[in-house]
């Protein structure tokens, strides 16, 4: 029998790395190959809703930052909206004052929402259950006030607006079908996406979800409990306040509404929607809610909320886990 | 590496009310010692507040050179305590790999020193930590204080509730561990006999106080100290154990 060439052994060995580079690559990377799969297949066959999209995107975007610190870090909060309403007026008034350019907007952003997260977080994470909650509702609520009381500022009731956003890296304009939008929040959303899961599957991910099981425990094991809360905390405000920054930018304006509590408790619901603690939930749930609200609105424009409400009633009793969960263990009984 | 241990004069407890009085110790690098009284005494109360979960109202805590008194409890463990608690604590959404990663610091114990020690565990390494028996969450608890490398070992009725197979199990490690590392070690116990003969010095506890120190060798033969310290019997019945295991 003859032996193979050499060269051939060589192709067929560099194929095999090259083969399993590709397997190991998509699995580590799988759920931002698969957010990109359906933004792209969204996108040949939804234009007409590519606005919606955007929104339910950057929506996706806000819900996980929610749950980098609900889901993993066991911090519980009904203000997350401080941190999207602070990182839109920041990006809205870099927009108006400052510059232009949409990359340098979204850090804008992000600092500013990660700024009013540590200072708040420092005080408030000394605490824990009923008051941690209460005193973020508080946070969110100083905030709005002072955005609503504010109007040289930030316009008060009428919204920040006014302010144009140029090309993304000079190349791509905003334009009216939202061909631009959509793919600059699902950019930004894969990217996120990938932070996020970086931070989790991190020591200090690891550390964050020990603390969620039992801080003093962890804090036997030498885990510095708050500076780590505190740091989790920041991140998700960061992130938070970059949707913001986000929604500023692709839809020209920013309103005080943006700092209530009925979009901090939508996020609420959008998680829990979609399945607390496993990211890919956060995405599903907001996506899911986005839409459905829509759809509802649209059959009837009055009580559209109690379609909302229904939804929410059936997630949390046939589906615990949210939806997330569910199609975790459909996948697993399908092997 | 291990490092010696002093308790000076403490006082301590829940809030304004004091558990312990100007209670004092010592326990030199390398050796261990037994905690031991009635329920109520203030055994746990020591532990906790040598580790800083509790008020201290006076008194000195020292871990070698260090003092400890005015640390956070996350500090004093970095310093080199390590606690097994009563109640094991397994971080119950963790896997029993991620338990050991979470505590992980620099030294001679790691994660594969402990699937040693504990060959059962290493074939639950991935199973969630709610999902292991209590004997087995007992082995991880030991070996999650281990993987922090610390210098003094406190532990909380570590035999509690475990069937007698498990107990040797677990005091076959701590044997090991000691001959491995010479662990400064602190054993919390009401199972007195068990506490006697696996450490080298006991310390008898009553009403926040010490009431008796010395060899636990020697504590084993006073039938009389044992009746109306801790509550034993003339015979010591309620303490046969029947195996028998050499100083920790």
């Amino acid at each position: 029998m003859n032996s193979p060439e050499p060269s051939a052994t060589l192709d067929v060995a560099a194929s095999a790395v090259a083969n399993s580079l590709i397997t190991r690559t998509v699995s580590a990377w799988r759920v931002e190959f698969a957010v990109l799969a359906a933004v792209m297949i969204f996108y040949a066959f939804g234009q007409d809703y590519l606005a919606l999209a955007s929104t339910a995107l950057v929506t996706a975007i806000f819900v996980l930052s929610l749950d980098l610190i609900v889901g993993y870090a066991g911090i519980e909060t009904l203000g997350q909206a401080a941190f999207f309403g602070i990182g839109a007026y920041a990006a809205g008034l870099y927009a108006l004052h400052v510059g232009t350019d949409p990359i340098i907007g979204l850090a804008v952003g992000a600092i500013a929402g990660a700024l009013v997260g540590y200072l708040s977080g420092e005080v408030i994470l000394r605490t824990g259950g009923l008051s941690l909650l209460m005193l973020t509702l508080a946070v969110a609520s100083v905030i709005q006030e002072i955005a609503n009381t504010a109007t040289s500022i930030t316009g008060g009731a009428d919204g920040l607006s006014g302010y144009s956003i140029a090309p993304i890296f000079g190349l791509f304009q905003f334009d009216l079908a939202g061909k631009t939008a959509y793919f600059y929040s699902a950019t930004v959303l894969i990217v996120g996406l990938a932070i996020c899961r970086f931070i989790v599957e991190s020591p200090f991910g690891l550390s964050l979800r020990g603390i969620k099981g039992n801080v003093t425990r962890a804090a036997l094991l030498g885990i510095g409990t708050h500076r780590c809360l505190v740091a989790v905390y920041v991140i998700s405000a960061a992130l938070a306040g970059l949707a913001g920054a986000l929604s500023a930018q692709i839809s020209g304006v920013v309103g005080t509404d943006s700092l209530s509590f009925v979009v901090s408790g939508n996020a609420m619901v959008m998680l829990i929607l979609g399945g607390v603690g496993r990211l890919y939930g956060a995405v599903i749930g907001a996506i899911v809610f986005v839409v459905i609200s829509d759809q509802a609105a649209s059959v009837d424009p009055k009580n559209w909320l109690l379609f909302v409400g229904v939804l929410l009633i059936l997630a949390v009793r046939f589906a615990p886990t949210g939806l997330a969960g569910v199609l975790t263990a459909l996948g697993r009984r399908m092997g | 590496m291990s490092k010696p241990l002093s308790v000076e004069a403490l006082t301590s407890g829940y809030g304004d009310v004091p558990i312990l009085t100007g209670l004092s110790m010592r326990i030199e690098a390398g050796s261990s010692m037994a905690v031991l009284g009635r329920n109520g005494v203030g055994k746990t109360t020591l532990l906790l507040s040598i580790l800083g979960l509790i008020t201290q109202h006076s008194g000195s805590i020292t871990l070698g050179d260090l003092r400890l008194e005015r640390m956070l409890p996350f500090r004093r463990a970095r310093s080199g305590l390590a606690l097994v608690p009563q109640e094991r604590e397994i971080f119950p959404s963790l896997t029993v790999d991620e338990n050991l990663a979470v505590a992980q610091r620099h030294g001679q114990w790691s994660a594969t020193d402990i699937y040693e020690l504990f060959p059962p565990l290493a074939r639950r390494r991935r199973n969630l930590g709610d999902r292991l028996s209590g004997g087995e969450q007992q082995m991880l608890a030991l070996g999650r204080a281990l993987v922090t490398n610390p210098h003094v070992l406190l532990l909380d009725e570590p035999f509690e509730g475990l069937a007698p197979v498990i107990v040797d199990v677990i005091v076959e490690a701590l044997q090991a561990v000691r001959k491995r590392s010479g662990l400064t070690s602190v054993l919390v116990e009401h199972r007195t006999d068990l506490a006697l003969e696996i450490t080298e010095r006991a310390m008898i506890l009553d009403h926040g106080a010490a009431v008796w120190e010395g060899a636990s060798q020697a504590l084993a033969l006073r039938t009389d100290l044992l009746a109306s310290l801790i509550g034993l019997d003339a015979t010591g019945a309620e303490t046969k154990q029947g195996t028998k295991h050499a100083a920790v």
